[in-house]
């Protein structure tokens, strides 16, 4: 029972949230001309969320469904289980707490049907305090540069997919903001298109300071997964190069040291060497691990030029 | 007890039971099973059986699984004897080898027949009469877990260490672990797998898989405790608390663990190697006749391998992902 467009909402304590979300969205899609559904993800709230959800009409324009997990599990789950569930052809997802603006939703979707895989926010204008904008634009920057996803704005949760790609692309832990990255295995066409942000109404936000440790460390995990989906030998090469050269270098060192007046020097490096060598070949080894891990796996992971198949003609119905 | 007229058991195929003889209960009928894992010979077993049975008579049909871990002959055929004479209300189940208690928990789970399930020893860890209050428990939680009152009973080097670590680096809520008296719905028995020593920590991932687990207190039974037969108790004990550490916290994101340990093994051996480079540059100061520059090289060798192998963890979970979804569905509401 398939419909055109599913919204994805991730809730967390958003009891006053909920109706004027409802109303919002529901006014936004009014002039669009496609069967929409709604899905709420609950994701464990300890406050009213839940009964105000299901007070919500079940089946008008657009229809509600709401999946409820058994306890908090983190947006990145909320929003998996959101895409999980969907029936849509195509899925936009957005924040449960009104600083998205559901009257954004039709250009998402024409976006999408103009082509686009990916249709990506862009707060241009953010209603938030500094100390949350500066770290994401900083984030946004080392996230663009590393993953080679020049995004201006990975945070913005309102985004557009094409069903059949983002289903397919595997999401775990706290990625939400590197889905556009991830979906670069399957070389998307992305849409950058700037969107209405408002100020925090009810409840309170429920980020920090603290997440750029994690976020460098996810960076470094993203980074190795890119690198070892699109050539699985490859995601260690770099760092093998480096330890050769540094043994070589140690080695020469050695070598050279032995017959002058810094005997001494000599030994040292040939210690030095034997540690990167024995570095490399542990390097070496483990690649060839990773090998064995997705050979092992193949078969089940689609390959992802798969992804990158899409639809004939230019719209996508 | 009741008996029924239905004749055949629908899914006798997908139970597999051939132990059980011709069952004369629909699945439906049992209100309440009962897991026994049996890892000793013991020799009260049938007085402790009745003793049970008696506590839990008020419940209507209740099925007794008892799970025979490895050869145990004597405790075995009184079982058998047991079953024969039982209306078929009790199963035997009998490993060829030792498997341990989680791997009997799990055979246990998939074959009981009754929505509600109670796990037990073969010893009295709880006095039977606290028993139906634990089941009963079920109507407002996911699993009840027994605690017994502190000082009587339980282990062997003093109820509570485990789960003071515990408490300490996992906040932990639960005040005794290793008493196995559990009431739980078949659910949580069927979605948690549980393999070596992970049947202690059952509450703990039946929380963290988001079912509501509650602790009641109880009676201790007087009886002697179970002793683990696979390993000595502390290292043992060391193990689990590792394992269970890093699978609650970071089986989903490897690299959180290793990246830290390994960037900061990383940065300060670079620092080192950096400062001693200098040094000799500048300064003239010599590397030799001591062990400094191999020592810092050393901890730059073991920064790398350290974020290498939690790479090579991330690159596991990225692979298995799809298998694995972290969340769990409560309902779905359309």
């Amino acid at each position: 029972m398939s419909v055109d467009l599913s919204i994805i909402v991730p809730v967390y304590n958003e009891e006053d949230n909920v109706l004027p979300m409802y109303q919002a969205i529901r006014d936004a899609i009014a002039p669009i001309d496609r069967e929409v559904e709604l899905v709420f993800v609950d994701d464990g709230s300890r406050d009213r969320t839940v009964e105000r959800l299901s007070e919500l009409p079940r089946h008008g324009k657009p229809k509600v469904r709401i999946v409820k997990f058994r306890r908090n599990y983190g947006q990145t789950q909320a929003m998996m289980a959101g895409i999980d569930v969907a029936n849509g052809k195509v899925l936009v997802t957005m924040d449960g707490d009104l600083q998205n603006d559901p009257r954004d939703i039709p250009r998402f979707l024409e976006q999408i049907e103009a082509g686009h895989d990916l249709v990506v926010g862009w707060r241009k204008d953010r209603k938030d305090h500094w100390s949350r904008v500066l770290p994401s634009k900083v984030a946004n920057r080392l996230i663009g540069w590393v993953t080679g996803v020049p995004i201006k704005d990975n945070g913005c949760s309102l985004k557009a997919y094409r069903a059949d790609l983002i289903k397919k692309i595997p999401l775990y832990s706290e990625m939400h903001r590197f889905i556009p990255a991830m979906s670069s295995l399957a070389r998307p066409k992305i849409a950058e298109i700037v969107v209405r942000h408002h100020p925090r109404m009810h409840g309170s936000s429920k980020y920090g300071f603290s997440r750029i440790y994690k976020v460098f460390v996810d960076l470094i995990s993203i980074r190795t997964i890119l690198t070892f989906a699109r050539s699985p030998l490859m995601w260690l090469s770099g760092l093998t190069m480096v330890t050769l050269l540094l043994t070589l270098f140690a080695a020469v060192s050695a070598v050279v040291f032995a017959d002058t007046s810094y005997a001494g020097s000599s030994v040292v490096f040939a210690g030095v060497t034997l540690l990167f060598g024995a570095l490399s070949l542990f390097l070496i080894f483990l690649a060839f691990l990773g090998q064995l891990i997705w050979g092992a796996r193949s078969k089940s992971l689609a390959p992802f030029v798969d992804l990158a198949v899409r639809p004939a003609g230019r719209e996508v119905q | 007890m009741t008996r029924t007229t239905t004749p055949t058991l629908p899914d006798e195929s997908v139970l597999g039971s051939p132990e059980t003889g011709p069952a004369d209960f629909a699945p439906a009928d049992f209100q309440l099973s009962v897991i026994v894992p049996v890892s000793r010979e013991t020799e009260s077993i049938l007085h402790h059986h009745e003793r049970h049975a008696a506590a839990l008579a008020e419940f209507g049909p209740v099925e007794f699984l008892y799970i025979v871990d490895g050869q145990f002959p004597k405790t075995t055929s009184e079982l058998e004897k047991l079953a024969r004479d039982s209306d078929h209300t009790v199963r035997v189940l009998v490993f060829n080898q030792t498997f341990g208690d989680s791997a009997a928990l799990s055979v246990g789970f998939k074959r009981a027949r009754a929505p509600r399930i109670l796990t037990l020893v073969p010893e009295a860890q709880v006095d039977p009469a606290d028993l139906p209050d634990l089941v009963r428990g079920l109507e407002a939680a996911d699993m009840v877990v027994a605690k017994r009152s502190s000082g009587v009973g339980g282990s062997v080097f003093g109820v509570g260490k485990m789960e003071w670590v515990l408490k300490r680096i996992l906040q932990s809520p639960f005040a005794d672990l290793r008493c196995r008296v559990r009431a739980l719905k078949k659910e949580v028995g069927e979605e948690i797998v549980l393999y070596g020593h992970q049947h202690r920590f059952f509450p703990l991932l039946a929380l963290r898989h988001g079912f509501k687990v509650v602790e009641k207190s109880v009676r201790p039974g007087g009886g002697t405790p179970p002793r683990d037969t696979n390993a000595p108790l502390d290292y043992s004990l060391i193990l689990d608390v590792v394992t269970v550490f890093f699978l609650l916290k970071f089986l989903k994101k490897p690299f959180r663990f290793f990246g830290g340990f390994g960037l900061a093994v990383l940065a300060l051996g670079l620092l080192a190697t950096g400062w001693l480079i200098f040094t000799r540059l500048a300064f003239g100061t010599p590397l030799v006749d001591r062990p400094a520059l191999i020592l810092s090289s050393l901890m730059v060798v073991l920064g790398v391998q350290i974020i290498a192998v939690g790479l090579i963890g991330e690159i596991v979970t990225f692979a298995y992902t799809k298998d694995m979804r972290e969340y769990r569905i409560d309902r779905i509401i359309e």
